[in-house]
């Protein structure tokens, strides 16, 4: 499987309220990680496994992104 | 004397001062006060001051790099880069007409852009006199600065400045026809050019605050157009980098990308891949608070040596070199702690939008 169709894969098992959780096939060197970046609130409610389709999954919590005014 | 001549000011000297340098290919650096062409004001310099061969020497040697007028005290300041002597004072004109005195002071200026093939840069450039893309714009009405990622064109030849909807569309709050800045506030110093309306906003892509649960996501884009007001002031150029290129590809991970923005200049960084699920941006909208808005089909970029952006880099165009050829592909928006850049992917703004590219425009 794709990484991108691994992520979306994923993120439907993951199973969280919309906006919660996104996931970013990180690549990196010809290897790709799963980081899967939830919202602070929501981190203890990830049910994540360690890996996915053959992909290292790795939970950390979401920055929060600023619009680059 | 004529009666034309009786009247001369220093800002009529300055102009006059600036044409001939020109012509003369004396002045290192462009005119820090964007002012036009005058005619009258060159034929009140050439009759009454008629410079000499030894003037113009001097200041060759000296590097004439601007050139500042103040008509309070109807004086004008010859900046040059290395200092002119006791002697050579002697031979340059301190008056025009006994009028308009003449001040020549070492430095005191600072450059508009990068210079070439140096790695500074500054909040906007100037190509042959012309503003560049990936220069600094903001709406008049509220303070701040970002930048313009490039020039497009609908289908009746209508050129619009591309930029994100929270910087030149205020976060949805510009008014039809809101004047944009350029430089934008920040970026107006006491020695750097005149702001100069560069555009009016016209159109802003949906950038709806709230969950998905509420809203449709599926239709936000941190995108905006504005009218350009005088194409002849601009350049497609980005920076003093490269053009900007009039096709577009797909961005994706992997891809090795730059940009060109007012806060870092010329940067260089990996598109490490895209989000899968919404993902959450802060706005601070001028007089509003902040805000959050989702996003869907984002691109996330590391700096290759430094960061590839930061705040004041929003609008910037990402463009790509594949096979020799360089891409436009994406549009920086947003950036976090951990140095990271995001990006949406160009090809479906362009499409959404009913523009092209403009490549090659003054060059």
């Amino acid at each position: 499987m794709k990484p991108n169709d691994a992520a979306k894969a994923l993120l439907e098992r993951i199973s969280l309220p919309k906006g919660v959780v996104t996931i970013l096939p990180w690549q990196e060197d010809g290897h790709v990680v799963m980081r899967v970046l939830v919202e602070k609130r929501y981190a203890k409610e990830v049910d994540a496994p360690r890996e996915f389709e053959g992909y290292p999954v790795v939970v950390a919590e979401r920055l929060p992104a600023v619009a680059y005014h | 004397m004529n009666a034309r001549q009786e009247h001369v000011n220093a800002r009529q000297v300055a102009l006059a001062l600036k044409a001939w340098a020109q012509e003369n290919h004396l002045l290192e650096t462009d005119f820090p006060v964007a002012l036009a062409e005058q005619g009258d004001a060159r034929d009140v310099l050439f009759d009454s001051l008629a410079l000499t061969a030894l003037s113009e020497r001097i200041l060759r040697q000296r590097a004439m790099n601007a050139i500042a007028f103040n008509e309070a005290t109807n004086e004008v300041v010859v900046f040059t880069s290395r200092k002119i002597t006791q002697q050579e004072l002697k031979v340059l004109p301190s008056a025009i007409l006994q009028e308009v005195s003449v001040k020549y002071i070492q430095g005191g200026i600072a450059h508009a852009g990068a210079p070439a093939g140096g790695s500074a840069h500054g909040p906007y450039s100037l190509h042959n006199g012309k503003y560049t893309c990936g220069s600094s714009i903001h709406p008049a009405r509220a303070l701040g600065a970002g930048t313009i990622g490039c020039l497009v064109t609908s289908p009746d030849g209508t050129m619009y400045g591309l930029s994100n909807n929270h910087v030149s569309g205020m976060c949805n709050y510009s008014f039809d026809g809101e004047k944009i800045l350029a430089p934008g506030h920040n970026d107006i110093t006491a020695n750097g050019m005149d702001p100069f309306t560069i555009g009016y906003h016209t159109r802003a892509l949906p950038m709806n605050h709230g969950v998905p649960d509420n809203i449709d996501i599926t239709l936000n884009n941190d995108v905006a157009l504005f009218k350009i007001a005088d194409v002849g002031r601009l350049t497609s150029m980005q920076g003093l980098a490269f053009d900007t290129p009039a096709n577009t590809f797909a961005l994706m991970g992997g891809q090795t990308v730059e940009k060109i923005g007012r806060t870092t200049g010329h940067s260089t960084g990996i598109v490490m891949g895209q989000m899968t699920g919404a993902f959450p941006v802060s706005y601070t909208v001028p007089g509003l608070g902040t805000h959050q808005a989702y996003f869907e089909n984002i691109f996330v970029i590391q700096g290759t040596n430094d960061l590839f952006s930061q705040p004041g880099d929003s609008g910037s165009l990402i463009t790509t070199v594949l096979n020799g050829e360089r891409f436009a592909v994406g549009l920086l928006f947003a950036g976090d702690q951990a140095g990271l850049s995001y990006a949406l992917p160009l090809m479906p703004i362009l499409t959404t939008l009913n523009v092209s590219l403009v490549s090659n425009h003054n060059v």
